[in-house]
């Protein structure tokens, strides 16, 4: 079972990934997207101990060479920010999410999108990619109320 | 936080606490014909005073039209309602001290029991509705003096009650009121209450602005965040 927790408050500087309780860092990209028909895409783009770049699937793959960093938050700045668990064996029907620590149910569509350009906002447009221009941060959970409707949040602010 | 909270409160109410209560002080001793609150005359002294016939009774400023001779008039049964009479029903008694805005003190005696003979003294005579009223200034060589001077003069900055300037750590000057009408005025006195409250209120400042800038140092650094490179 692989555990993986995002703590953030909806802005890439105050973002920190967990793997398995210990913190990562590195990451590049990092992309969740989970449905309830099945889908169970995840991605991490990350920058090695080696020095060298991987593409890994983050719920399944062995992770080598990820970097690990000391807790980045003090438990009182861990106040203002909120935490996103995802526990899973690898396939929707044993994947469990938890939000700030209790568990969410009726999830149709989770995404959570987060990339860092790696390039000041102020870079100049003429020597920026369009694909990587400015960082992303998505983080969007559909749920089905109890009426049958569905309803999209936006979490982490 | 709640902490901190905790201690910017009780910082932040001590120190209006202490500015109401200067401020009751100083309407205390502050005696003018318009606004403030009506009320009787204060004592200065345990036994009740007998008016003395050196000091008759005099009607009110010269700028209301007075009549020259006391005269009786019916105590109203309400203030409220109905029209404002012209002239006032009772003359009051002027005192010299109403300018001064200070702190009563019973006998000259308490004063100086604590803080000795003054080095100088100085008797004046200034105008009051009774005619010169001898007043006598103690001079005790510090930096009150001369606040008592701007008290005495009836013009107290606006600034002096600002924290930055020293006039803020002293309190009002004293003052005496003796049986035979004249006056005497002390120098106000040091409070160290106020300063360690506004040196415990700067340093609390000061403390946020370090643990701000230390925050946002932390959050510049590579260690906040997954993402950083």
């Amino acid at each position: 079972m692989r555990t993986v927790a995002i703590e953030s408050n909806g802005f890439i500087e105050r973002t920190a990934v967990y793997i398995n309780g210990q913190c990562v860092g590195g990451i590049r990209e990092l992309m969740i997207h989970l449905t309830e028909n099945g889908d169970f895409d995840s991605v991490i783009v990350y920058k090695g101990t080696d020095g060298k770049e991987y593409s890994k699937e983050l719920l399944v793959d062995y992770l080598e060479n990820l970097p690990i960093l000391p807790p980045p938050f003090t438990g009182e700045e861990a106040q203002s920010l909120n935490l996103l668990e995802i526990e899973t064996d690898g396939d929707i029907e044993s994947t469990v999410v938890f939000w700030n620590g209790e568990p969410l149910t009726g999830i149709v569509d989770l995404l959570i999108h987060i990339r860092e350009s790696g390039r000041p906002s102020s870079w100049p447009k003429l020597l920026r990619n369009d694909s990587d221009s400015s960082d992303i941060f998505i983080a969007e959970i559909t749920f089905r109320e109890e009426d049958g409707s569905l309803t999209t949040e936006k979490i982490f602010g | 936080m709640r902490l901190q909270k905790w201690i910017l409160w009780c910082l932040l109410l001590g120190f209006i606490s202490i500015l109401i209560l200067d401020i009751a002080e100083a309407r205390k001793g502050f005696r003018r014909s318009f606004g403030g609150r009506r009320s009787t005359p204060m004592r200065t002294w345990s036994k009740p005073k007998k008016i003395s016939p050196a000091i008759p009774k005099r009607p009110a400023t010269k700028g209301l039209q007075q009549p020259t001779q006391q005269r009786k008039v019916q105590k109203p049964r309400s203030s409220f309602g109905g029209q404002r009479a012209k002239a006032t029903s009772v003359p009051r008694q002027r005192r010299i001290a109403s300018s001064f805005g200070g702190k009563r003190l019973e006998s000259g005696k308490i004063y100086r029991k604590r803080y000795g003979v003054p080095r100088r003294v100085e008797r004046v005579s200034l105008p009051s509705s009774k005619g010169k009223q001898p007043v006598q200034l103690n001079y005790y060589g510090g930096m009150s003096d001369q606040f008592m001077l701007g008290y005495l003069m009836g013009s107290a900055p606006w600034y002096w009650s600002l924290p930055f300037h020293p006039a803020f750590y002293y309190s009002r000057p004293y003052i005496v009121e003796n049986p035979d009408g004249s006056v005497e005025v002390y120098p106000g006195t040091f409070s160290w209450a106020r300063l360690f409250l506004v040196l415990g209120g700067a340093a609390f400042v000061g403390f946020l602005i370090w643990r701000t800038i230390r925050t946002r140092r932390q959050q510049s650094s590579s260690g906040s965040s997954s993402f950083s490179t």
